[in-house]
């Protein structure tokens, strides 16, 4: 794995573009399957080679970047698999699975495109702050370019066939991943979230389904796939998303209105942790950095640059950690290497 | 609390169970009674994603033992798995997976994007079928001129 480069943040931590100091990232998954074949569920293990050799030979044909980096996951160790989920490149599903599966990520990490996971395919365009409507044209061209040279299974009436129900039709699935910091302390998250699910929306937490939500991040991704177009799609998502900025704003400009100095030593307190922890959970960090991102963007603390608080989001993740030292450390060991670095990081 | 199957051991479960006449009993388990009692503490997405389809498809109905000539896959598989085999599936088990994604997905026929590679008269249709949604959906929001512009386009689809 090329390290040097890969060592820094992908494009989408790096909190540019539109409304970053809350929206992170945009993110749009396609699900397609090659017609022809079993879906993997019942995949014999000679069908997945073919469907992995097949796939990633017109991955390279169709040119959908220069640059892009293939791993073959079966050969790839488990850090660097982890490594690879920490970065949002491919699924924990994909990464925890056997057989043969691939991924080809390019585009400074905004482009991934999986292969077996629990479909054929899987095209991911990630991008940072909010925009969804740039991603769906990267992810347009990507799409169209693959179906010339390889024969997706659809059908007029149910679309795009896909292993799972949840995902026929479009196939596409559009999550926008949210810094909330402001309503999950004054509570009013749940409030939120259930305004959210009756538009048929899903929360989700930081790595997707079935995780919980850490650091006060939080993704909001549609249900529905079948019935309506990529377009409706996209746009129900994107109307919820800009009233939860709303309120997220309302509710910071309230805390600074009304309780400044309890914000305030708040967002302190958790820098000083950073700066003097001598062991730290990966959990505390991502609390406490939650605390200090939530600062820097409101102006209440200058001591460090927002680029810092988001590689120090991603490079204090366990398989990071253990990279970067170049070895396998247990997680006693990992909680001291992890406040040592960041320690290190906030000293100059 | 104590258990209520072993009377010894502290609760640690609390196990929500629907009776057949649709009314909820609950019941509080420590973890090795929970364990015979069938409570799994951990149980995978997958699993949890197959009980959930297998609870919205309410009563079972008949084609339950079908199995797809291409894939082999029966349709109770499919509700414990929550994953279908191939893309046959689709229209193998059309009568029970209907139902199913009429709940789930709210529609039954798709509206979106169609592969370039597809049949031109056919991706027409689908693109007509797109089209009419946006049109909606534009008028819906008040954008006349937009609505006006899609109408001429499917208009012009239409005639080709």
């Amino acid at each position: 794995m090329k390290d040097s480069k890969y060592m820094a943040t992908g494009e989408w931590l790096r909190g540019e573009g539109p409304e970053s100091d809350i929206v992170i990232s945009s993110r749009l998954r396609l699900a397609r399957n090659v017609a022809g074949f079993k879906f993997l569920y019942r995949a014999s293990s000679d069908e997945r080679s073919r469907i992995n050799a097949l796939l990633c030979e017109n991955i390279r044909k169709a040119g959908v970047a220069d640059d892009m980096i293939y791993y073959d996951l079966e050969s790839v160790n488990a850090i660097e698999r982890s490594y690879l989920v920490e970065r949002h490149l491919i699924s924990r599903e994909l990464a925890d699975s056997r057989g043969p599966r691939s991924v080809a990520v390019g585009r400074d990490e905004s482009l991934s495109i999986m292969v077996n996971e629990e479909d054929h395919l899987r095209i991911q365009v990630l991008q940072s702050g909010f925009r969804l409507r740039e991603a769906l044209q990267c992810m347009n061209e990507v799409d169209d370019k693959l179906s010339v040279l390889v024969d997706y299974a659809f059908s007029p009436q149910y679309g795009y066939l896909t292993a799972c129900p949840t995902n026929v039709g479009t196939g596409i699935r559009v999550s926008v991943m949210l810094h909330l910091p402001a309503l999950e302390w004054t509570k009013q998250l749940r409030k939120v979230f259930k305004a959210v699910n009756k538009m048929n929306l899903a929360v989700r937490g930081l790595y997707g389904e079935g995780t919980q939500a850490s650091g006060d991040f939080y993704q909001v991704s549609n249900q529905v796939t079948l019935g309506k177009t990529e377009e409706e799609i996209i746009s129900t998502v994107e109307s919820v998303v800009k009233q939860i900025i709303r309120y997220e704003r309302q509710v910071r400009q309230a805390l600074v209105t009304d309780s400044r100095t309890s914000l305030e030593d708040r967002v302190w307190r958790a820098y000083g942790m950073l700066k003097s922890a001598r062991v730290i959970s990966s959990d505390e960090t991502m609390d406490l950095l939650s605390s200090v991102r939530m600062g820097v963007n409101m102006g209440l603390i200058g001591e460090v640059s927002i680029e810092t608080v988001n590689e120090l989001f991603i490079q204090t993740q366990p398989a990071h950690l253990q990279k970067r030292e170049g070895r396998e450390i247990d997680t006693t060991m990992r909680d001291a290497t992890r406040a040592r670095f960041i320690r290190s990081r906030l000293s100059n | 609390m104590l258990c209520e199957i072993c009377k010894k051991r502290k609760a640690t479960v609390r196990v929500n169970e629907i009776q057949k006449d649709g009314t909820h009993k609950q019941i509080h388990l420590c973890d090795e009674c929970a364990k015979q009692y069938g409570v799994s503490l951990k149980f995978s997405f997958n699993e949890l994603l197959g009980n959930l389809i297998g609870s919205q498809l309410g009563k079972p109905r008949k084609g339950g033992k079908r199995k797809c000539p291409e894939c082999g896959l029966t349709f109770e598989e499919f509700k414990s798995a929550g994953r279908l085999g191939c893309p046959r599936d689709y229209e193998v088990f059309k009568r029970n997976l209907d139902p199913l994604l009429e709940k789930i997905q709210g529609g039954l026929q798709h509206v979106g994007k169609v592969p370039a590679n597809l049949g031109e008269k056919l991706q027409r249709r689908q693109e007509v079928n797109r089209l009419q949604r946006e049109l909606e959906l534009a008028v819906s929001r008040e954008e006349y001129e937009r609505a006006a512009e899609l109408r001429d386009t499917i208009q012009k689809l239409r005639e080709e």
